[in-house]
Formats: structure tokens, sequence, C-alpha cells
């Protein structure tokens, strides 16, 4: 039974799927390593999938894939305790194929994406944890599981964001709070025809709304709602350390944050079905570990490959490019009979190629920027009271909207700092 | 099916005594058949039984079977007790069979229904007649305990039926009662039995026995290792208790598994339940809910203990014990 | 020695209570959203008996678990620990048939297995916590049943079988073949290896219809059971608890023992 793989991909998330799946289709002796009992077993999810790089390696790929609703309409909302304001976007292209993003269940989807692989040739292992990496002198020569030692030329470690694997292997530290957000959600049950008539959908049209405002109580991030086809995700994203320095939990805010009047009523009725937690990477760019070393590479959240602009968090699409990048390097690698650090170098290559490390170097200064308290607490206030100062009608004699802004600054902030914020968000956007 | 009347109860001896077991199902069973308005009748088995067997009248039944003669008794086999109460079975026909889920009932209600050609329910913790149709509802836990099912047969007779111990008041004796003794005798094919017991060991409890026990302190995961089972040893000498424990002492091998209470294991209802280390699951909680006082001792405040007992202290058991020792021993010195 | 084994799949027995979920309606237990399923542990105690005894006398061991396709993974995981060969029966009424109809299926499946020196099954599923299927396939068969067992071995030809009782143990000897129920004082069951992980997931595991073991269906399914499930609820909680909180746990403590005394408990 005892065999050499040509590569082991440890973690069957979105990265390690697209990357065996490549892999074995190209012929290559692949064994996909999953913990969980399952692929997606552990596995937590906003949810906005956004789907061309899939589309590109399964065309048309929501018609067999178990996503649960296209997205066709972006809400963001600023909350105060007592007041909320939003802007709704939606365009036509969005409600058509090949539609720009979905809500989906990881459980489903990791394990729908792992049978692919499995289809291809790959051998997918399930409920076996990789607990260490198999050296041959300086270079990775396997991995370590289930008391057994397996060898393989390379490893491809997509171990998700606390990646062990890359920390083994000595490219990267142990992350610190400052470079993560903690996660978490739940999934509330609620009739599909209940969730159409309240967010205004129909058919597999969904929405994703997010929110920033006092219900973090000025840490950094937000919170969301996706609609699923019968279920509700909804959840909050919040920088840990300053979540930690406060003595502050995560699921105290998601649970300020469902009282809210203005979200508690969208919730009325639902059922909790799951709840969750999970960390995820933020730094971006400026806490991106060495992505290769001798027979080993690091792909998707594990190398830090997520991006969250305050709008938007978005890591799958970057885990299976990158997954797929590392796989075509390994593929290379193979046809040149040479796994080494001077051979596995055409991987970064392959990245800067694509969107990955462009979009990661565009939004670079994000991450900073996102640390700034004013936008979760003092911003929201200042646009929810100008809003009620405009829409109230007193009897009073209007005034002008600028004079409003004013008066809503007042003792808050001061012109000059509003400028500066201004152009921060400018750069980092 | 109007043909099956009465109710039949199969009784456990220890030492030719009725056991307590044996006298819950007499309860519950002489309730089901005033209710049914049918007789009710008690099965023993066992050599040298004739005045226990007129003591089972006293208890409630209306007839009392007893083997007489005729089986290899110490000796014997599942298989003998399933022919023997086929064969009583045969004779007066009751429409309800009544087992301890003891482990002798437990292993055999399944072999007599089977053979019967009839369906059996195991564990219930109640059994009512319903008064609109006559038939019996059956109320058994399922998953661990964490929930009831409600079961009645579909048109099969008898009822097999195992009731959990202390789901029931035992009978109390009334000397007064009048019945009818039956000495039966059994012919077994021995050919159809194939296997052979070749020993029955009892490891002794030292001391009390939990089911007798008025306090038991019982010690779970939490407590760490086999050193801090002295501790609980302690509290239970100056309570003038007993010790149990969960299954994950018994797992980890820090106390023997003849101790474990819950659903595989002993089923209690001391006056004083102390539950240490433990989270409160509900297959611990299934042997020990009985208990007419629970207090837990659990570092964790979100713990499940603490929904299921009357007084609770948040902290370090290492803490809370050598105190609640001390202050006992101080009690029982004044 | 050739065994085979009777594995089911159930929720997961040792979810906290607070993720029970049930729909009263259907009388149907609501499985938990991110904790899978798993193997019955005392069917995972009754694999470990069974290699215990390939260890000892090799043989070969037959894994079969009537269910849906999806229960393959428990078989799987049979195959991960060392087991030879795993079975998927399927059953449209599975879930609606009763312990005599399972074990009539899982008997005639025994059957189309054919060699065979031992049937082991777990003393009880903890989903329903009956115990009846083992017992029920031993008289199907007209074979002899020892029930709890801890240990079994083999002894001038004969198995020998060590029962579990509240205090203490007895000491079966039976003749082969013979069906084995199994109780959790087997111990702890091996961790698959890796390669033993990675072999399972390679291997195929053939799923039967009832059909293919030729089984009457009108023994089947919910027509065929013979009893009926009239209510499912969860109990309510009769207990309050008072918290005994002070300045320090040993306060605490001695409130604890003058609060027992006033409540009459000691
Ligand atoms: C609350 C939340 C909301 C999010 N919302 C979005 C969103 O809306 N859109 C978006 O695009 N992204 C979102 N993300 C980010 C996205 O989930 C990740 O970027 C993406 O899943 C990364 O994929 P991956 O394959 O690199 O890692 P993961 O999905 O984390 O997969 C890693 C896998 O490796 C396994 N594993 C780990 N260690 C081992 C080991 N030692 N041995 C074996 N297996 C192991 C794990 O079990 C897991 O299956 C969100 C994340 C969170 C937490
Ligand atoms: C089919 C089946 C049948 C079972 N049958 C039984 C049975 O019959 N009997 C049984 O007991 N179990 C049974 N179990 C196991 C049961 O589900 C639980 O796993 C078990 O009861 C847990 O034991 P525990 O509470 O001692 O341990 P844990 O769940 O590990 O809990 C330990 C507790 O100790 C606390 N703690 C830790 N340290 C300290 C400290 N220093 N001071 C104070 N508190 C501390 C912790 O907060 C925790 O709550 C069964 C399980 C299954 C699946
Ligand atoms: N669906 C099933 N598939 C395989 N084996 C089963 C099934 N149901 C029960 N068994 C076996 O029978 C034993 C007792 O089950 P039960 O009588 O349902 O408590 C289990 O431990 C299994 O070994």
């Amino acid at each position: 039974m005892k065999q050499i793989f040509d590569a082991i991909v440890v973690g069957a998330g979105p990265a390690g799927c697209a990357c065996s799946f490549t892999m074995a289709k190209a012929g290559l002796k692949t064994l996909l390593v999953e913990r969980g009992k399952f692929p997606g077993a552990k596995n937590m999810w906003g949810g906005v999938f956004y789907g061309p790089t899939l589309n590109q390696l399964f065309p048309s790929f929501w018609q067999e894939a178990p996503v649960e609703r296209y997205i066709k309409r972006h809400r963001l909302s600023l909350l105060t305790k007592d007041a909320s304001l939003s802007a709704e976007f939606t365009a036509k292209k969005f409600g058509k194929v090949p539609y720009n993003g979905f809500s989906l269940f990881r459980a489903k989807f990791d394990r729908w994406f792992a049978a692919k692989a499995e289809q291809a040739g790959a051998i997918l292992a399930s409920g076996l944890q990789a607990d260490d990496l198999l050296w041959d002198g300086n270079r990775v020569a396997g991995i370590k599981a289930g008391g057994d030692e397996l060898p393989s030329s390379a490893v491809i470690a997509c171990d998700g964001v606390n990646s062990f694997l890359s920390e083994k292997a000595g490219l990267r530290d142990k992350l610190s709070p400052r470079d993560m957000k903690q996660g978490v959600k739940e999934v509330i049950h609620l009739p599909r025809n209940l969730i159409e008539l309240r967010f205004n959908l129909s058919g597999e049209e969904g929405i994703a709304w997010e929110f920033i405002g006092s219900f973090t109580r000025g840490i950094p991030g937000g919170a969301f709602i996706y609609t699923n086809k019968e279920s509700l995700s909804i959840g909050v994203v919040v920088q840990l350390s300053t979540l930690a320095e406060n003595k502050i939990e995560a699921n105290d805010l998601l649970e300020e944050f469902k009282q809210h009047s203005e979200v508690a009523t969208y919730l009325a009725g639902g059922k909790l079905l799951e709840y969750s937690a999970h960390l995820i990477p933020v730094a971006g760019s400026a806490m991106m570990p060495a992505l290769y070393t001798d027979g080993f590479l690091v792909a998707g959240d594990a190398a830090a490959f997520t991006l969250t602009t305050g709008l938007t968090l978005e890591g799958a699409n970057f885990a299976i490019a990158s997954g797929l990048a590392a796989a075509e390097t390994v593929i290379r690698s193979k046809q040149i009979g040479d796994f080494s650090q001077k051979s596995l170098s055409y991987y970064p290559e392959l990245l800067k190629k694509s969107f990955v490390l462009k979009d990661l170097k565009t939004f670079k200064k994000a991450p900073h920027f996102l640390e700034n308290p004013r936008i979760y607490s003092l911003y929201p206030e200042i646009a929810c009271d100008l809003a009620e100062k405009i829409f109230t009608n007193d009897g009073k004699p209007r005034r002008k909207i600028w004079k409003l802004l004013r008066k809503s600054m007042e003792r808050k902030i001061s012109f000059w700092q509003v400028f500066r914020d201004l152009k921060k968000i400018k750069k980092a956007l | 099916m109007a043909d099956y009347k009465g109710v039949l109860i199969c009784g456990e001896l220890a030492e030719d005594k009725i056991t307590t077991v044996t006298k819950e199902l007499t309860n519950t069973g002489r309730r089901l058949s005033d209710d049914l308005n049918q007789p009710l009748s008690l099965l023993l088995i066992g050599q040298n039984i004739q005045e226990t067997a007129a003591e089972a009248i006293s208890f409630g039944a209306d007839r009392v079977f007893y083997i007489a003669e005729g089986l290899p008794f110490a000796e014997s086999l599942p298989e003998h007790y399933v022919a023997i109460i086929a064969s009583v079975f045969n004779q007066i026909k009751p429409s309800i069979v009544l087992l301890s889920h003891t482990d002798m009932g437990r292993d055999i209600a399944p072999r007599l229904a089977a053979s019967l050609g009839t369906t059996v329910c195991m564990d219930c913790i109640e059994l009512e007649i319903d008064a609109d149709s006559k038939s019996l509802l059956q109320t058994k836990p399922v998953y661990g305990g964490n929930a009831m099912a409600v079961w009645v047969s579909v048109n099969y007779r008898p009822h097999v039926v195992t009731m959990r111990p202390r789901s029931a008041s035992p009978a109390q004796s009334d000397p007064s009662r009048k019945g009818q003794i039956v000495p039966i005798t059994v012919e077994i094919d021995e050919s159809t039995i194939k296997g052979k017991l070749l020993e029955t060991v009892k490891e002794e409890a030292k001391g009390i026995k939990l089911e007798e026990a008025k306090v038991i302190v019982a010690g779970g995961g939490g407590i760490g290792g086999s050193e801090g089972f002295q501790l609980i040893q302690e509290l239970a000498q100056v309570l003038g208790g007993t010790i149990g424990i969960t299954r994950v002492p018994c797992d980890e091998g820090w106390m023997p598994t003849s101790l474990e209470i819950g659903q595989t294991g002993h089923i209690v209802s001391p006056d004083l339940y102390f539950a240490i280390g433990i989270s409160g699951a509900p297959q611990h909680l299934a042997g020990c809910s009985g208990s007419k006082c629970i207090v837990a001792i659990n570092k964790d405040p979100e713990a499940h203990i603490f929904k299921e007992a009357d007084f609770g202290i948040v902290g370090d058991y290492r803490e809370v014990l050598p105190i609640l020792i001390e202050k006992c021993k101080a009690l029982r010195a004044t | 020695m050739d065994i085979i084994v009777c594995v089911k799949q159930i929720p997961d027995p040792e979810i906290p209570p607070s993720k029970f979920k049930l729909d009263i309606e259907s009388k149907k237990v609501v499985p938990p959203e991110g904790i899978p399923p798993v193997m019955n542990p005392y069917d995972e105690q009754a694999v470990e008996l069974a290699l215990r005894l390939k260890d000892k006398y090799g043989g070969k061991i037959t894994v079969l678990t009537l269910g849906s396709e999806a229960t393959s993974s428990i078989a799987k995981h049979a195959l991960a620990m060392g087991a030879d060969e795993g079975i998927v029966i399927t059953n449209k009424a599975f879930e609606d048939s009763d312990s005599f109809s399972k074990a009539y299926i899982l008997s005639q499946a025994i059957k189309k297995v054919g060699d065979y020196d031992l049937v082991l099954c777990g003393r009880q599923a903890a989903d329903w916590d009956e115990g009846l299927v083992g017992s029920i396939i031993a008289e199907n068969l007209g074979l002899p049943l020892v029930t709890l067992a801890e240990a079994v071995d083999v002894a001038n030809g004969k198995l020998k079988v060590k029962r579990v009782i509240l205090d203490g143990y007895q000491v079966f000897t039976v003749p082969i073949p013979a069906v084995v129920t199994v109780s959790n004082e087997v111990g702890r069951p091996r961790l698959p290896s890796g390669w033993g992980i990675i072999s399972a997931s390679q291997k195929q595991i053939p799923v039967w219809s009832v059909d293919d073991i030729e089984a009457d269906s009108s023994k089947t399914g919910a027509s065929a059971a013979r009893r009926k499930l009239v209510k499912l609820f969860i109990p309510e909680r009769e207990r309050k608890c008072e918290i005994i909180e002070r300045e320090t746990t040993a306060e605490a403590s001695i409130e604890l023992v003058d609060t027992l005394i006033k409540a009459g408990a000691i």
C-alpha cells in the first residue's frame, strides 16, 4: 500500500481543492489530506463567494455546485444606537450569468469541490491531520500524519489561517492577534417565502448586506447578513487584538447587533441552526510569509492571501487562484524533475501575473487605514445625525445641508481631521 | 388480541429474596392491572422459595408462579429463562410482560420478544394505559436521555417491556393480601441450548452499595487523576456515603469501572448526590437524576450540570472539598 | 477467524445538550449543522474487538451498515481502522423500519456474505438506545448469543466470552458461529493510521439494495413496524440551581454546608 506521492496537499479548503484538482488532472500522484471528518466539516464562512476564478476551472459551476443564492444586491448600512443610514447597489449583470457572487455553505461546497479533485484522480484522506513535516536534510520530503510517515516530492500547505505547517517549515512565526480578525457567525432558519418578502428578493436572488457602526463599540470591524435559500448567515468580524485589549467577547457584539431594531425585524421568528467562530488573517501583504522553500509551498489563507477593504471580505477566490498557481508550479517541477527552492520560485512569478498579488498590492494600505476607530463609531454617528437633520420636518425653516453637517460634527471632529481621513481612504482603497 | 389478558412480571431474586427492582415492577404492574381490571401474575425462578413466593402476594401479585424443580439454577443460561417465561406465557397469555432493565432483563427481553414473535420496548421509565384505546403507552429515554419517546405497539401482543430501575417506587408489603401460589415444573429441551456458563464472578463492592447509599459523592473527568479521588473518598466518608464516578475516570483507568453511574452503569437515587468535576452529560444524569438533592461543584459556570442541580458552587474542587470536609468533620464532632 | 461487524451511523451522542434539537411535528431529531454524524461508539468498540481477534488469529473482517449511501463514510472509518471490507445496505424505508425489520435486513445480508465465525454488534445504538438488533439477528439466524461482552477469545474450538454484569462478570462458552453484542468495557477503539485512512479512501464500498439480499419488502419499512412512535419530546427540567456565590470560594464552601443543613440534606 505504501507509496510515494508527487504532491501532498494539506487542507481541503478552496485552496487545497483547486490545487489538488489541477495536479491530479495533470496526472500527478496527489494526496489531499483533510483533518475534518469530511471536507468543510470544520469550516465556517461569511460568505459571498466571488465566482469568476472558479468559473474558469468549471464553466457554469453554479449549475452543479451547491450554491445557495446569487448575490444580486449589495447594501451597506451605518448604524448608531437608534438610527441607520443605508446605501444599496445593484447591477443588471449581477443577476445574469456568469453572476458575480454566491452565498453558499462551506460544509457542502468544500465537499463538492473535494469530490471534483477525487474524480480527477486525487486521493482524498479525510479525518487525517498532518502533525508534522517530514524532512530530508533541508528539504521537505512529506508529512507525518496518523502516526505514519507519508513521503512526497512536494508538500503544499493549504491549511488555513493558523498554518501550522508553514511555521514548521520556518516560513513564518505564529500570528499575533494584530494580524487577525475574529469572525463569529450564526445561521438562522427562516422560511424561504419570508426571506424573499423581507429582503425583497425573488427566485434565486440574494443580498449581501454589510454593516458598520456603534455595535462594535469602536472596535475595527463590522457585521454582515447574507441570504441563503432558507436561512440567513449573520455575523460580526472584528479586530482580534482590540477585542482582547478591551476584554470584549465577539459573541456579545453579535448579540448586540442582532438586537438592533433595524436588524431584529429581519430575524424575527427565525430559528438558530448553527453557531461558529473562526479567525481571518487580515494584515494583507504586510504579513505575507515567505511562500516556498525546498519541496514546500504555501497557498490560500495559510499565505494570508485575503483582502479586506472594509466593505468586502474576500479570501476564497484568492485561495483558489493561489492554489492553481501552486499546482502549476509543482506540475512544472515534476516535468523538469526539480522540486528545489529555485525551481519553485516560479510560484511567486505566477502569482505576480495573476490578480492575487496585484490586488493585494493595490489595497496594501487598507488594513492600516481600517484600524482607524473613527470609521466604526464617529463617522456613522455623524452621518446618521446629518441624515436625521435633513429628513426631520419640525416646522422650522430648513437650513443648508452644509450647515447641518457642521452642526453634526460640532465638538466631535474637525474638518481638518476629516480631510486627512478622506485622503487616507483615497490612498487605501 | 382480546385473548391476551393481564400482566406478567418476571421477577428477580437475590439470595432467594425478591429484589428492590422487582418490587418496583410489582408496583407498576399492580397499577396497570387495576387500570385494565385484569390479574397481576409474578414469576419467580429459583430454588426453595415457597416462602418468598408467599411473601410476593403481600406486595400485590394476584398469582405467583415459581419453578420448583428441573433447572440447574447456578448454571442457568438466558436461554433457560426465556424458555421458562415462554412456557408460563403460553399458560396464561398475558397482554403485558414486564422485566427490569437489569443485566438479566436487558438480555432476556429481546430474545423473548423475538421468540414470541412480538415487539418489545427497552428501558421504559413510564408505563400508562391509554384511557380510550386501552393500549399501553411506553415512555423511554432516547438519545442518551436528551429526549423521551412514547411508543405504542401495533397489533402485536404481548407487550414485552423492560423498566429502568428506580423509575418507580417499590411496592409496600400488605400481609392481608390474598393470592394464589402456583408451583410449576418446566421441561427444557437441553439439546436446543448450545452455550455454557463457566463462571459468575462478583466483585463485591466494599462498604455501602451504590444503590442503597443515602449519600453519594461522585467525581468525573474534572478530578484529573486517581490522586484527586482521595478527596472524594474523604468527603464520602465524613458524610457516611460512598463514591461514584462518570465514564471518564473509567476510560482513563483512574477508578474501577464497577463504580460507574449512568445509562450503562448504576442507577442511583440517594438523598444527596455530589457531582464534582462532572459536566452533566445526559448519559450520566440518566443514572442519578432521581436523587433528592444534587450539588454541583464545577469550575466552569457554563457547565450543563448547573442546569440539573439544586445547589452549586463555581470553583475548583481542590479548593472547595478540603473546606467541605473540614466543616463536616467539625459538625460531626459536635 | 472471519468476523462480520454490524455498524450504525448515528448523530454524535456527545454533543452538548444545548445543541440537541427536535422537530416535534415530524418526531425527528434535527441533525446539528457542522457536527457530522459518527459511528455508534459501541460499534466502534465492536470493530476494535474484531481487530484484536484478527491481530491474534488472522482472518477477514467485513463491516455491514444499513442506511443511506452517505453512511459509507462510517464503513470507510472501519476500513481505516483495519477492517477488510465494508458493505452498505440501503433501504428507502430505513428510517421508518423498526428493530425487527432492521435485524431482518441485516440477517439477510449476513447470509449473503456467507462464511463467518462470529457476528458482532454493539450492545445498543446510542441514538434510540434499544439494544435489540443483535439479539434478533441471533434469533433469526438460529445462532447462540452472548450480550454485553467485554472480551472474546477462542478456546477448544469454541468462543469464550466475558460478559459484563453490574457487579462483576460472567464467562460463557458458545460454539462457532455465534452472535456477540459488545459493551464499552472493551476500551478505547484504535485510531486509524495514516496509511489506513489512505488505503480505505481508495476502496470501493459496494451498495446492496434490499433486492440484492433477497429480502421480502413486506417485512421492512413503516408498514411492517410492530410499534409506532406517538410522541418525541425534550423533558422539562425540574430543578432550579441555586449557585452559592461569596467573595471567596472558601466562604462559598462554608455557606454550602449551612445551606445543605437548612435544606435538610445533611
Ligand atoms: C467569518 C468569515 C467570513 C468570510 N467571508 C468571506 C467572504 O464573504 N468571501 C470570501 O471570499 N472569503 C470570506 N472569508 C475568507 C475565506 O473563508 C478564506 O479566505 C478561505 O476559506 C481560505 O481558503 P483556504 O483553502 O486557504 O483555507 P480554509 O478554508 O481555512 O481551509 C483550510 C483547511 O485545512 C484543514 N487543515 C488545517 N490544518 C490541517 C492539518 N494540520 N491537517 C489536515 N488538514 C488541516 C482545515 O480543516 C480546512 O479544511 C471569510 C472568512 C471568515 C472566517
Ligand atoms: C453511548 C454512551 C453512553 C454513555 N454512558 C455513560 C454512563 O453510563 N455514565 C457516564 O458517566 N457517562 C456515560 N457516557 C459519557 C458521557 O457522554 C460523558 O462523556 C461523560 O459523562 C463525561 O464525564 P465527565 O462529566 O466526568 O467529564 P467531562 O465532560 O470531561 O467534564 C469534566 C468537568 O469537570 C470540570 N472541571 C475540570 N477541572 C475541574 C476542577 N479542578 N474543579 C472543578 N471542576 C472541574 C470541567 O469544567 C467539566 O465540566 C456515555 C457516552 C455515550 C456516547
Ligand atoms: N442500521 C444499522 N446498520 C448496521 N448495524 C446496526 C444498525 N442498527 C443497529 N445495528 C447493530 O445493532 C446494534 C444494536 O442496535 P439497536 O438495537 O438499534 O440498539 C448496534 O450497535 C449495531 O451493531
